[in-house]
C-alpha cells in the first residue's frame, strides 16, 4: 500500500510499441477513476518522479528483446507483489517475435550495416518466460475493457474474469457473417476471446493476436484454413504472426502443417 | 570544479527509452550524447518476404501514437509499388483517420506530457489536482481524436479496417454527422486551452536550423504533396534520400538524421515555419491567441505549434466530413493483385515526417523495405539543441539543468519506439 491507503502501481515498457501503455491513457472516461483507486507510484511514460518500488501491482507491457531486459524485468518481479502481462508482446511476445524466426545476426546487419556490434538483440520472448506472471492481458494492443476489468478486481482483491472461449464464439453472438466462409483466412475459432471480435465485426480476419483459446481445436482450424487455399506455410504464419511463443508449445509442434 | 556529468537514464514522459548523457569540464559543455536505448526492433528485417497485403499492418506496429500515420503512409508505399488507385471517399476517409491522430496525439503530448513542465507538476496526474477543468478538457478532446480514429479505423491504436485498396468497412452518414457535431461542440474546449497556453510562460531559446515537411500549394500540409524546407527547397519525395542523410552513433540504436553535416527539424513548429501562408482561419486565430511570430526558432514553440496545428485539423476534419457526407459511402470490397514494383510514400505524422519506401517482387512479397521516423530525422537536431542551450542554462543547479534537458528533449515529442528500427545502412 502507498502512503494514501490505496495498492501502489508501477507501469512499465519492454521493447515495443507503448500501444498499451497508451491504451491504458486512452481510457479517458475512467482515467480519473482509476487514479482514485490506486497510487502511481512509477510510470515513466507519463510521469517525471518515478519511484524504484516495492510495487502491490506492477503493468509491464512490451517484449523481453534484449539481454539487459532480463535483469530488469527480474528486478521488477522481484519488487511487485502481483504482475501482470499486458499485451501480446508481454503474453505471447508480440508481432516483433517475427524476428525470431530469421537469423538475428543478418537482419542486424540488413538494419544496421557492419558496424553492429553495441546492437544487442536476443530472441523475442513473452515475460513468463523469464518470471512468473500472476495475469495476463493479451492483445494487440490490450483491450482497455479487460484492464479496468482487472484494476477494480485486484483492488477489491477478488479474481479478474476472464473469457474461456474463442472469438469464434463472441463473432457468432453478434451475428456476424463468417468470414471462413467467405473464404477469408480467420483464425478466430482458435483465438482467445475478450476483445468482442472487434476485428470480423469490421470485416477484417482474426489474425489470432490474443493467443491460442483454452481447449481450441487446432487441427480442425488447420483443415479449414487449408480447404480454402492456404498453403502450409500460410497456415504456419497464422499461428505465430502475434504469438510466437505458440512456437515451444506441444500441441504447435504436434501440428501437421 | 573539473569533469561532470548530467545522466538522465530514461528521459520520462516521452514515448520509448532514451537517455541523455551530457560531459562537462570546468563548467563548460564538453560532449553530448543522447542514447536510444529501446531493444532493436528489426522491422525493416524481418518485413522482407511478407506479403504486400500485410505490411501495413505489421508497419503500423512500429509506434502506437503513430499507428494511424504508419498505416497509411506505409498503404500508400505498397499502393505506389503495385499502380493501386483510390477514389475519393477511401482518399477522405484516411484523411479523417489522420485528423483523428493529430488530435488524440498533439493533445497527448502538449498537454499530458508537456503542459505540466510550465505549470511545475511532475505529471499530469498532479497537476489534475490544480487544474481540474483543464485536464477534464484535455480528456474529452483526446478522446475525440480516439473516437474519429475508432469511427474511421475501427480501433484508437492499430487500426483495423485499413487495407490497401481502400477500407473494410465505412462508419455510416449518420455517425459522421454525430461526429461533426462533437468537433463543432469542442471548438470552446480547444480555445480553454489555447487560452490557458497563451498565460503559461515559454523558455526563451533560439537557434535558427533546417526546417524541413511536406508542402502542398492547395492546403496545408500533412498529407501528400512535395518535401520541402524553409530554407527553399522542394522536391518529389522519392527524392528523400537526397535531402535526408543519416549517420550511426555508436552509442545509439537509432540512426540519426543529418543534411551536409548538420541537423533537421521536422514536426509541427516545422511545418507551421513552412506553411505557415495556408493556415486554416481557426488556426489563424489560434496563432494570433497564443502570439507567436513565424517563423519561430525557438524549439520550446513545438508544443504550442501543436495546438496551432490542432484547430488547423478541427477545420480539416469538419471538411473531410462534408466531402464524405455528400458521397453514397456505399462499401465495396477493394480487389489488388500483386505485381511487382518500387513505392516511396511520405507523409506528416504528427510528431514529424514519416517516410516508407519498398520493393516488391512479382508475387507481391516485400524485398526491401526503408523507414525514416521523425525522431531519428530529429535525432542530430536535438544533441545540437542541447549544446546551444546549455551556456543558458548552466549557471543553475544539477537539477534545474537536468529539467530543463528533458523539457527541451520533450518538447521535439520524440517517439523512441520510432527511432529506433532505422532505415537500411547503404
Amino acid at each position: 500500500m502507498g502512503d494514501n491507503g490505496k495498492p501502489s502501481v508501477g507501469i512499465f515498457g519492454l521493447t515495443g510499441c507503448a500501444g498499451c501503455q497508451l491504451n491504458i491513457l486512452n481510457i479517458e472516461d475512467h482515467l480519473l477513476d482509476i487514479l482514485n483507486l490506486v497510487d502511481i507510484t512509477t510510470w515513466v511514460m507519463a510521469k517525471q518522479e518515478n519511484s524504484e518500488g516495492p510495487w502491490d501491482v506492477a503493468f509491464v507491457e512490451g517484449s523481453v528483446a534484449k539481454k539487459s531486459e532480463i535483469e530488469r524485468v527480474k528486478k521488477i518481479r522481484e519488487k511487485s507483489g502481483v504482475l501482470v502481462a499486458i499485451g501480446a508482446c508481454a503474453t505471447h511476445g508480440g508481432l516483433p517475435g517475427l524476428r525470431n524466426f530469421r537469423d538475428i545476426s543478418e537482419m542486424t546487419q540488413i538494419v544496421y550495416g557492419e558496424n553492429n556490434d553495441h546492437i544487442d538483440a536476443i530472441p523475442i520472448k513473452p515475460v513468463s518466460a523469464y518470471v512468473d506472471v500472476d495475469y495476463e492481458l493479451p492483445g494487440c494492443p490490450m483491450e482497455k475493457t479487460e484492464f479496468l476489468e482487472i484494476v477494480k478486481s485486484l483492488v477489491m482483491g477478488k479474481r479478474p474474469y476472464s473469457a474461456q472461449y474463442s472469438v469464434c464464439g463472441e463473432c457468432k453472438a453478434l451475428e456476424n457473417i463468417c468470414l471462413l466462409k467467405e473464404g477469408k483466412f480467420c483464425m478466430g475459432p482458435v483465438t482467445q476471446a475478450g476483445c468482442n471480435a472487434l476485428c470480423p465485426s469490421n470485416g477484417a480476419v482474426c489474425e489470432g493476436c490474443r493467443g491460442p483459446a483454452p481447449e481450441a481445436n487446432w487441427a480442425a482450424e488447420v483443415k479449414i484454413l487449408k480447404k480454402i487455399g492456404a498453403t502450409p506455410e500460410d497456415v504456419r504464419r497464422k499461428f505465430l504472426k502475434y504469438c510466437p511463443s505458440v512456437a515451444e508449445m506441444p500441441e504447435f509442434k504436434e501440428l501437421e502443417f | 570544479m573539473g569533469t561532470e556529468s548530467i545522466d538522465i537514464k530514461h528521459i520520462a514522459r516521452v514515448e520509448g527509452h532514451g537517455s541523455l548523457y551530457v560531459t562537462t569540464k570546468d563548467g563548460e559543455l564538453v560532449d553530448v550524447k543522447m542514447a536510444v536505448d529501446e531493444g532493436a526492433r528489426l522491422f525493416e528485417a524481418f518485413l522482407q518476404g511478407r506479403e504486400y497485403t500485410e505490411v501495413p499492418e505489421i508497419a503500423c506496429r512500429i509506434c502506437a501514437i503513430c499507428s494511424a500515420s504508419h498505416r497509411v503512409v506505409s498503404t500508400k508505399a505498397v499502393e505506389k509499388a503495385m499502380g493501386i488507385e483510390v477514389d475519393q471517399q477511401v482518399t477522405d476517409l484516411r484523411r479523417l483517420l489522420i485528423w483523428g491522430e493529430y488530435i488524440e496525439s498533439h493533445i497527448l503530448h502538449a498537454l499530458y506530457l508537456a503542459l505540466p513542465d510550465y505549470v511545475g507538476h511532475e505529471s499530469v496526474i498532479s497537476a489534475a489536482a490544480d487544474f481540474p477543468d483543464v485536464v477534464k478538457i484535455a480528456l474529452k478532446l483526446k478522446k475525440l481524436g480516439n473516437d474519429l480514429q475508432i469511427l474511421t479505423g475501427g480501433r484508437e491504436v492499430h487500426q483495423v479496417t485499413p487495407m490497401i485498396g481502400g477500407f473494410s468497412a465505412y462508419p455510416s452518414h449518420q455517425d459522421l454527422e454525430v461526429l461533426r457535431e462533437r468537433l463543432q461542440d469542442a471548438r470552446s474546449d480547444l480555445q480553454v486551452c489555447l487560452d490557458v497556453w497563451a498565460g503559461l510562460e515559454e523558455p526563451q531559446f533560439e537557434r535558427e536550423t533546417d526546417y524541413f515537411a511536406l508542402r502542398r500549394d492547395d492546403e496545408y500540409a500533412l498529407v501528400g504533396g512535395d518535401l520541402a524546407s524553409l530554407s527553399g527547397v522542394r522536391a518529389p519525395v522519392e527524392d528523400y534520400k537526397k535531402y535526408i542523410g543519416e549517420r550511426i552513433p555508436e552509442y545509439s540504436f537509432a540512426k540519426a538524421g543529418i543534411r551536409d553535416g548538420h541537423g533537421i527539424f521536422v514536426g509541427a513548429l516545422a511545418r507551421l515555419n513552412i506553411n505557415r501562408d495556408l493556415l486554416s482561419p481557426f488556426a489563424k486565430s489560434a496563432l494570433k491567441t497564443l502570439g507567436i511570430d513565424l517563423p519561430s526558432y525557438n524549439t520550446f514553440h513545438n508544443n504550442a505549434a501543436q495546438l496551432i496545428e490542432t484547430a488547423q485539423v478541427f477545420d480539416m476534419a469538419d471538411a473531410t466530413i462534408s466531402s464524405l457526407l455528400s458521397s453514397d459511402l456505399e462499401w465495396h470490397e477493394p480487389e489488388t493483385t500483386p505485381k511487382a514494383g518500387k513505392g516511396t510514400a511520405m507523409t506528416e505524422a504528427p510528431r514529424g515526417s514519416l517516410v516508407h519506401s519498398y520493393e516488391f517482387n512479382k508475387n507481391g512479397l516485400l524485398k526491401t523495405a526503408d523507414i525514416i521516423a521523425p525522431t531519428t530525422m530529429n535525432y542530430t537536431n536535438m544533441e545540437e539543441d542541447v549544446r546551444a542551450l546549455f551556456p543558458q542554462i548552466a549557471g543553475g543547479s544539477k537539477e534545474s539543468i537536468e529539467l530543463m534537458l528533458n523539457r527541451l528533449i520533450r518538447a521535439y515529442d520524440p517517439c523512441i519506439s520510432c527511432s529506433c528500427h532505422v532505415a537500411k545502412v547503404r
